[in-house]
């Protein structure tokens, strides 16, 4: 474990486990209610509101989280109300929030590195106060999702039938639209604005591939988050590649993995069916024995 | 127990709703009593589920007065779980990650309100109620899309008793279920009524199924064109002017 003898990476990788583990857990959620376009929306939309920050002088975390919960849930609010299909409202908020973020970097003067490492993300640059930061979020996230675990996965099934039984399914979808914004704002230092909606994606769907229950899918896809997260920092510091990338395609290598040999779509039982019938001592045969055969009668 | 003192579970008086300028629902005064069964009919677009939503909360009407256990729905509160509704045959996830018994304890949530988790007791009545139903008990544990339409109606229906349900509002159960199915579950439905002296609302296009079982009828297009018990209704000259042909035919 030489490369843990440094500071820096013990820093990122106690960050990129925190993060998966934060990460996979609102995944559940972004996949079961079908909201990972809203990920990817906000996740983008962030640009703007770090240009904010920059250009005010405020911390760009700080304003990030303001502006991407403003985009959520203007996202939830409009789709909603506005009768419009929730996919093409994204498309209009993240692609105006970025060209709001890019028109307010070209107004700040001179070079601008801080915004070039929220762009593409440095997990090897996370500090002491990231951690502290990314610790406390993800405290406060998943004991909201721990309250209101049973109301949002009865939301995320049938909402009407929720809203029915007096469950307080708006509040819901906007705190899980506000869980969205601030996990994407946390994550955005160590996986940049163009990767943090990844984990938020690929952990629970190589959890829903594999398992056939919630519970199943929340273990398989913090499993998939952790590991991701720890093995992508590994070969990172070993391939001399950009960390965030590489947690990233660790994740979509464990996805495609579990794709391939999901029970759900019975590839797994297929292929051993395939081998079993290419080893000739279990190959069945394929014509009944001569003597077998019912004899030819001629009409 | 928050019960009205009338015995009057639902109350709408005088209720219109209007749907994106288009009016849904035109003066409509209908009473649910205590341990009754009653079966709407009408044609597509009569604002039968329009209706149900009424009732549960979910639309606001434009003017008149409705009222669930007594209370307004929205202020019903905590009697709101005592509601057990059955939507239109959903088109769900049939890939959704949960089996049988935890659709069932969906249930549970409302009665058992925030920041409380299921016990063994809420497991248990769970369990009690796919018995009561009669779910297969091997089938429990099965996801819910793997069951057929029929056996996940059955589940749906679980889910909508299972929480001390005293109103079962059920829109369109049999919807895209064989014949040997939709008598199964009515089957159910009324052994339920008659077991547990539940109040039972159901909106439906199959009027033979329904004359079975119901013992009071109500035809809506719009506003209420007859209602009363189910032969009254089926001769009703009024049943042909709101369907705009004998629907029996």
């Amino acid at each position: 474990m030489e490369f843990l003898a440094y500071e820096f990476m013990q820093r990122a990788l106690l960050a990129g486990v925190l993060a998966g583990v934060l990460c996979s857990c609102v995944s559940l959620f972004v996949v079961l209610q079908r909201m990972a376009f809203v990920g990817v929306g906000v996740s983008h939309s962030a640009l703007g509101g770090i240009a904010i920050g920059v250009l005010l002088g405020v911390n760009p975390v700080f304003s990030a989280a303001v502006f991407c919960t403003v985009v959520a849930w203007a996202i939830g609010l409009v789709s909603k109300r506005g009768r419009l299909h929730e996919d093409t409202v994204i498309g209009v908020f993240f692609s105006t929030s970025m060209a709001l973020g890019i028109a307010l970097i070209s107004l700040a003067p001179g070079y601008q590195p801080e915004l070039f490492s929220f762009l593409f993300g440095n997990i090897l640059a996370v500090t002491a106060g990231d951690i502290l930061l990314l610790a406390a979020a993800g405290t406060v996230i998943i004991l909201f999702m721990v309250l209101f675990f049973k109301e949002l996965l009865f939301v995320c099934f049938d909402e009407e039938s929720a809203r029915a039984a007096g469950i307080p399914a708006t509040f819901l979808y906007f705190g899980l639209l506000t869980v969205v914004a601030v996990t994407v704002v946390v994550s955005v230092k160590l996986l940049g604005i163009v990767l943090a909606s990844a984990l938020l994606v690929i952990p629970a769907m190589t959890g829903y591939e594999v398992c056939r229950n919630f519970r199943g899918m929340l273990v398989v896809s913090v499993c998939c988050g952790v590991s991701a997260a720890v093995a992508g920092l590994w070969l990172s510091y070993f391939l001399n590649l950009p960390s965030g990338a590489t947690i990233v395609l660790c994740a979509a290598s464990l996805f495609f993995l579990a794709f391939l040999l999901s029970p759900r779509r019975g590839r797994f039982q297929r292929i051993a069916a395939l081998a079993k019938t290419r080893n000739p001592a279990d190959k069945p045969e394929a014509f009944p024995p001569e003597s077998a055969q019912p004899t030819q009668t001629t009409s | 127990m928050g019960r009205d003192v009338t015995g009057t579970v639902v109350s709408l008086e005088d209720v219109c709703v209007t749907i994106r300028g288009i009016p849904v629902l035109d003066h409509i005064n209908l009473t649910l009593d205590e341990g009754s069964f009653t079966a709407v009919i009408g044609p597509n677009g009569a604002g039968k589920t329009t209706l149900v939503r009424v009732i549960l909360g979910l639309v606001r009407p434009d003017s008149g007065r409705v009222r669930l256990f007594g209370k307004p729905p929205a202020g019903a509160g905590n009697q709101k779980h005592q509601v057990g509704y059955l939507p239109q045959r959903q088109q769900f996830d049939q890939g959704f990650p949960v089996s049988a018994h935890d659709v069932v304890m969906m249930g549970r949530v409302g009665c058992l309100g925030l920041f409380r988790f299921p016990a063994r007791a809420d497991k248990d009545a769970a369990r009690e109620t796919l018995h009561r139903i009669g779910f297969p008990d091997d089938l429990t544990g099965k996801p819910i899309g793997e069951l057929s339409g029929g056996q996940q109606q059955l589940v749906f229906l679980g889910r909508a008793l299972c929480s001390h349900t005293r109103l079962l509002i059920l829109d369109e159960p049999t919807n895209g279920l064989d014949l040997v199915a939709q008598r199964t579950f009515y089957r159910v439905v009324q052994e339920l009524q008659r077991d547990l002296g539940l109040t039972i609302l159901v909106v439906s296009h199959d009027i033979s199924a329904l004359a079975g079982c119901a013992d009071r009828m109500v035809c809506l297009n719009g506003s209420i064109y007859a209602d009363g018990n189910i032969r009254e209704v089926l001769s009703s000259s009024r049943l042909a002017e709101a369907y705009g042909t004998t629907p029996l035919e």
